[in-house]
């Protein structure tokens, strides 16, 4: 339980009630309300309180959307607010790109092996230790492929990282927040250290690296061999890697680009043909794994629409990786 | 259907009556009504008339909620907004309390969800004044507070020197 009742004012209401009220405000709020009284600032501070504040969040679909805009901006449509990558502002080409979001909280990585995890809401930043040590950097052709998960029976938020050097070695890596450390994930399903890399990018390149976390799995679009795609699944509770079957579009088999989108705790495919009309098709995938189509849309653009990611003011979630540590 | 009648007590000795079906939303009422079988109207002394006449209009108006109707649904919302409308600061908390001590979810999140919204505009100084609440934060502490907000990036774990170069 939280220890903060003894100065809010009793007068009005028990401190139930106060948490029933401030649950209910968005993050940018309560950051500001901390400063109302020292059992505010316990109360919005405290752990449990942010759970609580994150759940109702994701209850109500509370998210707001940012889409990328040039490489030091995202931007928030509905408030059409531009906020600048939490690094070097002297603008350095660092190159980062979002690789994962998870809980309103975005993984960033660059072309060089910088990571971190930010929380656009409260604007904090915590470095991650690159995941490469510094004579890997020649890396193989493939970009590599990143994830940003949480694991809810431990508490812990989690980055995936899976490369290949340039003798075709996969490594998949994990990396813990709260005991800091990075761990080589056994059983690679290959089973085979001399590898080809699992995965492929679909024309619209960077992109699919980035890996979608829903529910209690990250996910990726990979390629096992020319011809065979699959659905990679990464469950954070037990790391283990599973090969999940795609839907087949209807039209056009070979021949399509796809993305993958999580949305409302679903995981949602859009395929869209390679040749004219390019008609598009959405699928969404079950709890058993497998496909619902959703729409099929008989001609289509560009896939280019869907890059945005979903950021609810998570309040202070950073806050709990420092607890103890360097406050 | 039985429209069983219930009576409820306010804490000045006011009788409202209401059907069964909507008493039970109240969770409380509910279970007084299954451990007491009160005879002579549900006992409230924690709920004035004032208050119980409002949360009675809420409770009849909600005692058959439409599942998949939009348009009843939207008409109930517009309902709601109208019935906190014109409702004070006061009657509000006290309705607040109501709907804790009575355990009748709907209420609790239209009342909480309203004084959120209230305060979303609001500054610090506001919202204490909304709460009587006393600002215990010394001037230090709150500069303290503010430049802890401003700081931002933090490093955890061992060291990153590029990553660390690269945030200064």
């Amino acid at each position: 339980m939280m220890n903060t009742s003894d100065n809010i004012d009793e007068k009005y209401f028990p401190e139930e009630i106060f948490l029933e009220i401030l649950i209910r405000l968005p993050a940018t709020s309560l950051i500001r309300f901390m400063l109302v009284s020292k059992s505010w600032h316990a109360l919005i501070s405290d752990s449990h309180f942010i759970k609580l504040h994150l759940n109702k969040a994701v209850q109500d679909d509370k998210f707001v959307s940012l889409v990328p805009s040039d490489i030091f901006h995202l931007i928030d449509p509905e408030a059409s607010l531009a906020l600048s990558y939490p690094f070097n502002p002297h603008g350095v080409d660092l190159d980062f790109c979002v690789m994962g979001s998870c809980n309103g909280l975005l993984l960033l990585v660059n072309n060089r092996y910088l990571m971190g995890v930010w929380n656009p809401t409260t604007r904090e930043f915590i470095n991650i230790p690159s995941p490469v040590p510094p004579i890997m950097h020649c890396l193989g052709d493939n970009s590599p492929f990143y994830g940003l998960g949480y694991d809810s029976n431990t508490d812990d938020y989690k980055v995936v990282s899976i490369m290949q050097d340039r003798w075709g070695v996969v490594e998949a890596k994990i990396f813990s927040t709260s005991s800091c450390t990075w761990t080589t994930i056994k059983g690679w399903y290959t089973g085979n250290a001399v590898s080809h890399m699992p995965f492929f990018n679909f024309d619209d390149g960077f992109d699919n690296s980035e890996g979608k976390f829903v529910r209690e799995a990250i996910y990726w679009l990979g390629e096992l061999n020319e011809e065979k795609r699959a659905l990679i699944a990464f469950n954070l509770e037990r790391e283990e890697f599973k090969e999940i079957q795609l839907p087949e579009p209807s039209v056009n088999r070979r021949e399509y680009h796809a993305k993958l989108k999580a949305w409302r705790q679903n995981l949602c495919l859009f395929t869209r043909s390679k040749s004219f009309p390019h008609p598009y098709e959405i699928f969404v995938m079950k709890r058993d794994s497998s496909w619902s189509k959703l729409y099929s849309i008989p001609t289509g653009s560009s896939l280019m629409v869907m890059t945005s990611w979903k950021v609810v003011g998570v309040l202070v979630t950073m806050a709990r990786f420092f607890a103890g540590r360097a406050m | 259907m039985s429209t069983k009648k219930i009576t409820l007590l306010s804490s000045d000795n006011e009788l409202f009556t209401v059907d069964e079906e909507a008493a039970n939303q109240s969770l409380t009422i509910k279970h007084l009504i299954e451990d007491t079988e009160p005879e002579n109207g549900v006992p409230l002394p924690q709920v004035h008339s004032k208050i119980l006449a409002k949360v009675t209009e809420y409770l009849i108006k909600h005692a058959n909620e439409p599942d998949n109707d939009a348009a009843a649904k939207e008409e109930l919302k517009n309902w709601d907004d109208k019935f906190l409308e014109k409702v004070n600061h006061e009657t509000l908390f006290d309705l607040i309390l109501a709907a804790n001590y009575l355990d009748i979810k709907g209420l609790l999140d239209l009342t909480c969800q309203t004084v959120a919204d209230l305060m979303n505009g609001m500054s610090v100084v506001e919202v204490r004044k909304l709460f009587n609440i006393v600002n215990d934060f010394t001037p230090e502490d709150e500069a303290e507070v503010r430049k802890r907000r401003k700081r931002g990036t933090k490093t955890i774990g061992p060291s990153n020197d590029q990553a660390n170069q690269s945030n200064h």
